[in-house]
């Protein structure tokens, strides 16, 4: 009786320390989703980080390049080294000339080049100002429009100007201006 | 919503991405040289590149809309609107297009040496009509391409060389 006594002590203890065994398992699992839930949190912070940074980046490209239809033009190269500090000038179908989402009236943009150029940095032999302007007029804007933002950039002693084109021909090869039939 | 977050990540990646590559016509304007020191330059005669709005019959318009720009003032004959286009010459020469107006400066530019061309376009002309000259000229290889500066406020200059 005592030796079967004991057996069964025996193997209440080893059931015990099953249960213990299983609670400890489960306690493990536990702490393991906890882990993988924390990580998972942290993951999508990063990607909103993300997605609010294109989201400001674009919105800050959309401001100083808005959206035009450029002339088209044969002999224009890709721009590939641009320099680091230009105003780009956008004129819009309608006339408006506008710098980084701002609208200029002439006077308003002659101040405005004439501080850009005072800003920046100067030729050491001619003493003219090194900034950079890209005009990009829309193909239907009145060529009014543009003369007067040419003779702003000359009122305030900036030479370097560039105009903004797109390809003449599509993908296809295709010619895409009637002027050049 | 990971899945949500991942779409709008790569909607916005994609969106950057398809800015088309824009391009760039370089046009410097005249630099402010200073004194100058030796004998001058013989001088070089401008090619006049003119382009300016034409009704059917030829005659110089302001623009599609009206014959003469606001407050314009004097005796002048009437003068239709119908046929309306932007007329392109070369000095005396009229030509169709810009294809053929690069072929007529490559022509003047392979008879002379050095030429310089002025481009003089009306106030109401398209700009694709200016860029399309400043291009000819790229085509032509003549490098002295100047802008014809506009009249002075208040009228005179050369505004109305045509009439």
């Amino acid at each position: 009786m005592q030796g079967a006594n004991a057996a069964a002590a025996v193997s209440q203890a080893e059931e015990l320390e099953l249960l213990k065994r299983k609670r400890e398992k489960r306690k493990a699992r536990r702490a393991n989703e906890k882990e993988q839930k924390n990580g998972l949190t942290s993951m999508i912070d990063i990607v909103f980080l993300l997605i609010f940074f294109f989201m400001v980046v674009t919105d800050l490209q959309k401001m100083e390049i808005e959206e035009i239809d450029l002339p088209f033009a044969v002999e224009a190269t890709p721009e590939t080294d641009t320099p680091p500090k230009r105003v780009i000038v956008n004129v819009k179908p309608h006339g408006e000339v506008g710098i980084m989402g701002w609208t200029f009236d002439s006077e308003g943009l002659f101040e405005f080049l004439r501080r850009a150029a005072a800003d920046g940095p100067h030729d050491e032999t001619t003493g003219l100002p090194e900034l950079a302007v890209k005009i990009r007029a829309d193909k239907v804007v009145e060529y009014e429009k543009v003369q007067d933002v040419m003779v702003q950039c000359m009122r305030s002693r900036l030479w370097k100007v560039s105009f903004g084109t797109q390809p003449e021909l599509d993908e296809k090869g295709l010619m895409l201006s009637p002027e050049f039939e | 919503m990971i899945d949500v977050t991942f779409l709008l990540l790569i909607f916005f990646m994609c969106s950057m991405n398809f800015k088309s590559i824009e391009q760039a016509l370089g046009a410097e304007l005249p630099k402010d040289s200073g004194q100058m020191v030796g004998p001058p330059p013989p001088p070089v005669i401008p090619i006049r590149v003119k382009i300016h709005w034409a009704n059917a019959r030829g005659q110089v318009i302001h623009s599609p809309q009206a014959a003469y720009p606001d407050g314009f003032e004097g005796a002048r004959p009437h003068v239709g609107l119908a046929g309306a286009h932007v007329a392109v010459k070369v000095g005396p020469l009229r030509v169709r297009n810009l294809n053929e107006l690069a072929r007529a400066l490559a022509d003047l530019a392979s008879r002379q040496n050095d030429i310089s061309v002025v481009i003089d376009a009306r106030r109401a002309v398209p700009f694709k009509w200016v860029i399309g000259a400043l291009d000819a000229c790229a085509r032509a290889q003549v490098t002295d391409v100047k802008f014809q500066s506009p009249p002075a406020p208040g009228g005179g200059g050369d505004d109305w060389w045509w009439l």
